[in-house]
């Protein structure tokens, strides 16, 4: 599903090729730092366990059950150190609670995702460390050995998924919140303080000056997106709160994949619970600084400042999609620890009413983990997550964009097409028709179904300078042209049109780079090495050096018999080689052309 | 030799008495454990596919919790149980689950004595712990082994009415023992918080059981206003004691008002009965004493399953016990209420009693009469023939108190073994409870059936030509039996047209059973059994079509579908019949569109429409309707079915005459 596909899907046979294993794990753009924590576990787990998507969630499904051990040692050893009455119940049956989450579902169930899952594994390590460095500290000790192993953690965290930095503040907010730099004897220890909030204020500083400073770029990396960067933080504030509900009373019929639907909030009263959702959590800042004021109140505001730093980079001021359940999976815990700390001072008020709380809580654990099972139901047969994605979000663009493909896959083409045309009709982003036009065709090519040659001319007669805007939707018809998915499917007359549309003498269109690189896969397998070469060559304005795209234009221009051209892409390839840019997959492509 | 000692001599009788109750309860219930699964056994256990379950995924005991139609809440702690009865057999075996119900019989037997043992402690009643004690186990014993709760024990599914009453039972025991605590000593916040978040959650798994369950805190009132009075650390707090008497009276109220101001409110719930509110309310008078009967004087003769024969008061007068009766009960509770200080435990038992019956003898248009509705309000009545049956007697100097308590524990023993007896095969049940309530529709219905069932399992029983003549020839008897009480009762009708269509069609000419039904069906108010009934003579139409001409049963299905026009269960049985007849899928789908858009959240128009849409190979459908089916399926029950769609082939639902 969506990111398996260019993130888990794309490792190859590695029982045939175990040498590439380094390119998989190094090889992943999903985020500046290649996530090679992550990718190495997918590598490890093909290598060893073999290429199955059952194995892949299995895989998961264990890490989700440590990870939830290591929430309910984390809570074991925060509660022990308040200390709560019945600390040891209360950490377990909360970290049951996170566990059993049905809005982590998403999380555990998508393969792609075990790299927020990883991530968060080495952040509550991270944590776990810190918290028995501090107990150390407490007893005047001072571990260097685990003060390296919280770092050790944290580095890891973030090679797994670049989000992980937000366990820094929130290490951070432990110390300054829970553990309030008491030492020995209560007595607090000067430096750490100073430390502490030396670093936070820091850490406030200089996002702030980020913010200011980088507001015109970060505003303007919002061109791709259909909404601002004012208009993303103003819709942050509702989804937010949604998070905040579906985790804690969760509504399992909206969960999901998709959220695409999700209504823009385009000013404080459009929608007007946008205001709502403002002044909420206006509130709950004045709240957080009251509570600031007294030790339990501090206790309190870790849950709620834990949930709001974790969201602190997915749910702020980067261009990213509006809204993600996975992006919960680290920042949920901070919700179940303020259920905790509100037990706790119940407790403390009134110690009688430790037991029947800690029943409510159960029953409350055994509630989440019936309508996690339902919810795992669903994940557990494609057809049906299909279907509850248009029930539940019958105006996202993607769920409906997967009924179409899944409705011509069983040859029901008219149902596909209508399909297409609410998905076209509800896209938030605003779908071109040529898109439109290209996904009914693809979705022809899967059903087996005729394609009139009108329908192919009229690509692209809309939109002329700039008529395709998905690379995937592209892509995948022409993935469906090479594997020869729909035979009576006139490739010729489609890939003519394309010509027509981008190659033209005069006013081409423009496309993105990874769209001519499709087309020239396409040019490639009908042998029409021309224009393969002329779509290269446009892909290489973009990308010149993209190891890929030299390694394809040799190709053409081999076959072609340009001799001198070739040696030039071959030489700039050696050059490629020699600096270590090229895998070692592309390695084994270049030395075939060196062998000739 | 002191008073007590009389009484009790060593506090090891008791529980020796105790023990020897419990054993006797066992040894009598047991020979009732054969008895057969009937009524809402069938819906709610036998025939409900998702409470079949493996027990192996949670998923299963999931949707097993949620899978009874019965009431709002669905009652999943009650179905849970019974899962866990097929997942323990691998199937529905009647000994298992009635010997569950059992052992919830004596566990609520040994909270109850706990119970009373706090109460006449609270109430100061004995002349000390011997004679309270020997009180409560006696009241518990009669609970116990009273012959009214049988057809509770014995009747699977009011397992759901024993857990809601094992829950609320709890609730007050728990009550009690705080309470009692904070009438000497008072309480700080933290207790009072703790006791009651321990009995809301008792009053959640007791409603969770059955709606009825809900009757906790009221009940708690009960206890609070008859025994503390508002007495808190040894001082009499007024405002406490208003508050008590403000709560116990506020739904009584809260009722009255709706009814006053707006009585359609509760009316239209009986659009679907053959009795007014009114009618219902002022029968409701005579059925409580009818119960209150039952309770202190066990005529077994008048208990049964059914008690459709009982008349409705159809107005004061009419008949003229109605306004005996609704004089009767201002009289009790006036009465109870004047004696409170000397005989507290009268108004705590009436109350109980009254409390307890609220909720399924008032109001809400259930059927008239139950036994089972009497389960737990019967139990401080209980406690109040005890107290009758031991203190006159400890007044004595010389007495024996163990002479009246062992005689009335011995009668009831008696009276319970001959009524489990009667409980332990269906032909015996039935033919009793015929015999008991001649006129009773139902009671015929029920032997008649039975006596059918016997004749066409007569090869598995043994039975020899004549025997098995017999059997059929009396089962026709009793349906006509039940014609003639109620010449209204659609089943009547239909039972006979099927018994003479099939086994006696040299009777056909003589009276034509479906002419009179098609009368009947002009002006009838249909009645759920009477659905059911429908149900079966389309199975009938379908299974055996030379039975009748399609014009007939067209006739038939127009007349009905003109009377209830959006009834889904009309759409179900034309669309059995015509796709009997092999009607194509164009005359077939908009049956199942139109019961799908009537009742969305009922499942077998989707399995039928997939079922069509497969034969049509139209997938783009199947996957719309499966899409519908999953949206309103709001409790995800029938999640692993639509899973399987996608893997298994669409089985149609068959035609089935039971």
């Amino acid at each position: 599903m969506l990111d398996d596909a260019t993130s888990v899907a794309v490792i190859g046979d590695l029982q045939k090729h175990p040498e590439r294993a380094w390119d998989y794990v190094t090889g992943d753009r999903s985020g500046p730092l290649g996530r090679p924590v992550a990718m190495a576990s997918f590598v490890l787990e093909k290598l060893f366990l073999g290429d199955s998507l059952k194995t892949s969630k299995s895989v998961n499904i264990l890490l989700h059950l440590f990870n939830g051990a290591l929430v309910m040692g984390l809570f074991w050893l925060l509660f022990r150190q308040v200390p709560v009455p019945g600390y040891r119940w209360l950490a377990v049956v909360l970290g049951a609670a996170w566990l059993l989450s049905p809005f982590l579902v998403s999380t555990v169930l998508y393969v792609v995702q075990r790299m927020a899952m990883l991530s968060a594994t080495f952040m509550l390590f991270a944590c776990l460390f810190y918290v028995f460095w501090r107990e150390k500290l407490s007893r005047q000790e001072f571990s260097v050995t685990l003060l390296a192993l919280v770092l050790a953690s944290i580095l890891l965290a973030l090679f797994a998924k670049e989000n992980a930095i937000v366990v820094i503040p929130v290490l951070l907010l432990l110390e300054a919140l829970w553990f309030q730099f008491t030492g020995a004897n209560n007595q607090p220890i000067r430096w750490l303080k100073l430390t502490t909030l030396g670093l936070i204020a820091l850490g406030v500083l200089g996002v702030s000056i980020m913010l200011v400073a980088d507001y015109e770029d970060l505003a303007a990396a919002f061109g791709r997106r259909y909404f601002s960067l004012d208009e993303r933080l103003l819709t942050q504030t509702r989804i937010v709160w949604d998070y905040v509900r579906q985790l804690l009373a969760p509504e399992v019929f909206r969960m999901g994949l998709y959220h695409d639907d999700v209504v823009v909030s385009t000013s404080l009263f459009q929608p007007v619970s946008t205001l709502y959702a403002v002044l909420a959590w206006l509130a709950v800042a004045v709240l957080l600084l009251a509570l600031a004021f007294s030790r339990w109140g501090r206790y309190l505001a870790l849950g709620v400042t834990w949930f709001l730093v974790g969201h602190s980079i997915e749910s702020t001021v980067f261009p990213l999609e509006l809204y993600f359940e996975h992006r919960n999976y680290f920042p949920g815990i901070g919700l179940f620890l303020l259920l905790g700390v509100m037990f706790a001072a119940l407790v403390r008020q009134w110690p009688q009413i430790k037991a029947p709380l800690l029943v409510y809580l159960a029953c409350y654990v055994l509630w989440l983990a019936s309508l996690t099972s339902s919810q795992v139901q669903v994940w557990s047969s494609h057809p049906l997550i299909i279907l509850n994605h248009v029930n539940a979000h019958p105006d996202s663009f993607r769920a409906n964009a997967d009924m179409a493909e899944q409705l011509a896959s069983l040859g029901q083409l008219e149902a596909a097409q209508e399909y297409s045309a609410r998905a076209f009709a509800v896209s938030v982003a605003g779908e071109r028709s040529g898109d439109h036009d290209i996904r009914d065709l693809a979705l022809a090519c899967i059903a087996n179904s005729p394609v009139t040659p009108i329908e192919i001319e009229r690509l692209g007669t809309e939109n002329r300078g700039r008529p395709f805007g998905s690379v995937v939707t592209l892509q995948t018809m022409v993935r469906l042209l090479q594997d020869g998915a729909c035979p009576d499917f006139d490739r010729l007359r489609f890939a003519n049109r394309m010509t027509e549309i981008f190659l033209a003498d005069e006013s081409p269109a423009t496309a993105s780079a990874n769209i001519y690189l499709g087309l020239a896969l396409l040019e490639n397998t009908l042998n029409r090495w021309e224009y393969a070469l002329a779509y290269i060559d446009l892909f290489q304005r973009s990308a010149p050096e993209n190891a890929q795209g030299l390694l394809m234009k040799l190709h053409f221009v081999t076959a072609l018999g340009k001799v001198d051209a070739a040696d030039a892409v071959r030489s700039q390839l050696m050059q490629l080689q020699d600096e270590g840019k090229l895998t070692v997959g592309e390695q084994q492509t270049l030395s075939l052309y060196l062998e000739n | 030799m002191t008073g007590s000692k009389a009484i009790v001599r060593k506090p090891i009788r008791l529980r020796i008495l105790a023990g020897l109750v419990l054993l006797a309860a066992l040894f009598i219930y047991l020979p009732g454990l054969s008895g057969p699964l009937f009524f809402d056994d069938m819906p709610a256990l036998t025939a409900n596919e998702f409470v079949h379950i493996t027990g192996s995924s949670f998923d299963e005991w999931r949707v097993a919790a949620f899978s009874s139609g019965s009431g709002p809440l669905r009652r999943p702690i009650a179905m849970l149980s019974f899962a866990a009865n097929y997942a323990l057999a691998g199937e529905f075996s009647t000994a298992g689950l009635k010997a569950v119900n059992l052992a919830i019989h004596l566990v609520i037997a040994v909270l109850l004595y706990l119970l009373f043992r706090s109460i006449l402690t609270a109430l100061a009643i004995g002349r000390d712990s011997s004679t309270s004690d020997l009180i409560a186990v006696t009241a518990a014993a009669i609970w116990l082994l009273h012959p009214l709760h049988v057809s509770t024990v014995l009747y699977a599914v009011q397992r759901m009415a024993q857990l809601a009453a094992l829950f609320v039972v709890a609730g007050l025991w728990v009550f009690m023992r705080y309470r009692q605590r904070w009438f000497d000593q008072g309480a700080p916040a933290g207790e009072v918080l703790a006791a009651s978040l321990w009995l809301l959650l008792l009053t959640t798994l007791a409603a969770l059981s059955k709606e009825s369950g809900a009757l906790l805190p009221w009940l708690i009132i009960v206890l609070e206003v008859c025994i503390y009075r508002g007495v808190w650390a040894g001082r009499s707090i007024t405002w406490l004691r208003g508050c008590g008497w403000m709560l116990l009276v506020l739904p009584v109220v809260a009722v009255v008002l709706v009814l006053a101001l707006s009585p359609e409110t509760l009316q239209g719930g009986y659009s679907g009965r053959e009795f007014t509110l009114e009618e219902r309310l002022l029968t409701q008078a005579r059925v409580l004493w009818h119960y209150l009967g039952w309770i202190c004087l066990p005529n077994i003769g008048g208990m049964g399953f059914q008690h459709d024969d009982i008349a409705f008061s159809a107005g004061l007068f009419a008949p003229v016990t109605t306004i005996l009766a609704l004089l009767g009960w201002p009289v009790v509770l006036l009465t109870a209420f004047s004696l409170r200080r000397r005989y507290p435990l009268l108004l705590l038992a009436v109350l109980f009693f009254l409390v307890g019956q609220s909720l399924e003898s008032s109001v809400i248009p259930l059927e008239m009469v139950y036994e089972h509705r009497n389960y737990l309000p019967s139990t401080l009545v209980c406690l109040l023939l005890a107290w009758l049956l031991v203190i006159p007697v400890s007044r004595g100097k010389h007495f024996k108190a163990w002479y009246p308590v062992g005689g009335a524990l011995v009668i009831l023993c008696m009276l319970l073994f001959i009524r489990v007896h009667t409980w332990s095969d269906e032909l015996s049940l039935s033919r009793t409870n015929q015999a008991q309530h001649p006129e009773s529709s139902r009671s015929n219905y029920f032997y008649a059936n039975a006596l059918l069932r016997q004749y066409r399992r007569s090869e598995q029983l043994g039975l020899t030509q004549r025997e098995k003549g017999e059997s059929l020839l009396l089962s026709r008897h009793y349906f006509e039996r039940m014609y003639q009480t109620n010449n209204r009762d659609v089943a009547a009708l239909v039972m006979l047209f099927y018994l003479d269509s099939h086994y006696f069609t040299e009777l056909q000419g003589k009276v034509d059973w479906l002419a009179k039904l098609d009368v009947l069906l002009s002006t009838r108010t249909m009645q759920p059994s009477d659905w059911n009934a429908l149900a079966t003579l389309f199975d009938i139409f379908t299974s055996n079509p030379a039975v009748s001409t399609e014009a007939t049963v067209t006739g038939l299905l127009d007349k009905l579908s003109a009377r209830y026009p959006d009834s889904v269960h009309m759409l179900q049985y034309r669309y059995k019949y015509q796709s009997a007849m092999e009607a194509d899928s164009a005359q077939l789908l908009p049956l199942l569109q139109r019961a799908q858009e009537l009742d969305p959240g009922s499942f077998w128009p989707y399995y039928q429409l997939l079922y069509e849409y497969a034969r049509d190979q139209d997938a783009a459908s199947m996957y719309h309707y499966a899409g519908l089916w999953l949206f309103h399926d709001s409790n995800r029950l029938s999640i692993h079915q639509i899973k399987a769609l996608f893997t298994l082939p669409v089985e149609p639902m068959g035609p089935s005459l039971d």
